[in-house]
């Protein structure tokens, strides 16, 4: 399953964006060119090349997952590459490893894994290097 | 007692407090908590340069993850850094240990490829370990870091008036924030100079600060030489 800008099962959320309801399941692989929330259980792979990916407060996944900034309110388990931004918030869980130049885990998210914020070039295992932002400016909570 | 030798006397204590609150004696309160102590670290810049000198550095916390000290230690150093909290939720981890009073359980084994890390914090660790698992843990640590590789810990030397976990927050690269956080039980160790340098020996210690809030920071490293890698 390779859903393009509208997701299957899913519903417009406020301001346009896309989401995933609560009682969706999905077991496979989400493409899309828009931003996401998934609020519903997601199993496989998640690729959101441009935009920004939402676990909401509801939100399950189990994925391996691509994107430009990643919100975490809910559960993720699997790894993370963005190549803006990562954000754990409170009472937010993921166990995985992340690949972002900027990452902010808030006070009383779980977290469990490696963080890479290694500069591009620098890092010799990283896919991302060619995608990180250039950027040298890192803000975080 | 009259009343103005307990002013006085009450003046007294309140000052000491001030005094603990504001980090007199070498402390100070960058950040302005007005709770959580803050005190000057003299291992942790140093820490911070010995890292660095290595390009691309990866990096090892065996603490509870701490957003900012993630942030900075990503912005400062551009490394890769896992996050290995060994206890867990610490006041779970130490209601466990009262139960069986044997830290076996713990989990001391470290995942990690050999020669693989080039730096390691220890905080709030080794009190919370026996003799046996601190010695097990840093057999781990001999393995998983690289020759040259840097550790940081503190040990604390003196019995903490209340139950309680250590959660060190980097305020920036010279100063510690200290969010104590009570626990079931009282920490089961307190480290001497003597017992920090037993622990240590299959490292070199390079430095040993004894800090005015009666904590030692001690920085560590794995010498080129120690090539074999002793199974805990």
């Amino acid at each position: 399953m390779a859903p393009e800008s509208t997701f299957n099962g899913g519903k417009q959320a406020d301001r346009g964006q896309a989401l995933i309801g609560r009682s969706v399941v999905i077991n496979g692989e989400l493409n899309g060119s828009e931003d996401l929330t998934i609020e519903g259980q997601v199993d496989g792979k998640v690729e959101l090349k441009d935009h920004t990916l939402t676990v909401g407060n509801e939100g399950r996944v189990k994925a391996h997952v691509f994107a430009k900034s990643v919100v975490i309110l809910g559960e993720l388990v699997g790894n993370i590459t963005a190549s803006e931004r990562v954000e754990i918030c409170e009472n937010g869980s993921v166990d995985g490893d992340i690949v972002a130049p900027r990452v902010a885990i808030a006070e009383g998210a779980h977290f469990r894994g490696s963080v890479d914020m290694q500069k591009r070039g620098q890092s010799a295992s990283s896919g991302l290097a060619g995608t990180l932002a250039a950027s040298s400016s890192r803000a975080t909570a | 007692m009259p009343d103005d030798e307990r002013r006085s006397s009450l003046r007294g204590w309140l000052s000491r407090v001030g005094a603990s609150l504001t980090g007199a004696g070498g402390d100070v309160d960058p950040g302005g908590s007005g709770g959580d102590a803050v005190h000057l670290s003299k291992a942790l810049p140093r820490f911070f340069s010995a890292m660095e000198a290595r390009p691309a550095p990866v990096l090892l916390d065996l603490g509870p993850v701490i957003g900012g000290n993630v942030s900075l230690l990503g912005d400062s150093l551009g490394c890769k850094v896992y996050i290995d909290n060994i206890f867990g939720d610490p006041q779970r981890a130490s209601r466990d240990r009262r139960e069986s009073e044997d830290c076996s359980g713990i989990g001391v084994e470290l995942r990690h490829p050999d020669d693989s890390i080039d730096g390691v914090l220890c905080w709030d660790v080794f009190e919370h370990l026996s003799q046996a698992a601190a010695s097990k843990l840093v057999l781990n640590l001999v393995r998983i870091m690289k020759p040259g590789g840097m550790g940081m810990a503190i040990f604390s030397t003196e019995r903490a008036p209340h139950p309680q976990f250590v959660k060190y927050s980097m305020v920036d690269r010279q100063h510690l924030r200290h969010r104590v956080t009570r626990a079931a039980v009282p920490p089961p160790r307190v480290w001497t100079s003597r017992d920090v340098q037993l622990l240590l020996t299959s490292f070199a210690v390079d430095e040993s600060f004894l800090l005015t809030h009666q904590q030692r920071e001690t920085l560590f490293h794995k010498s080129a030489a120690a090539g074999h890698h002793p199974r805990a």
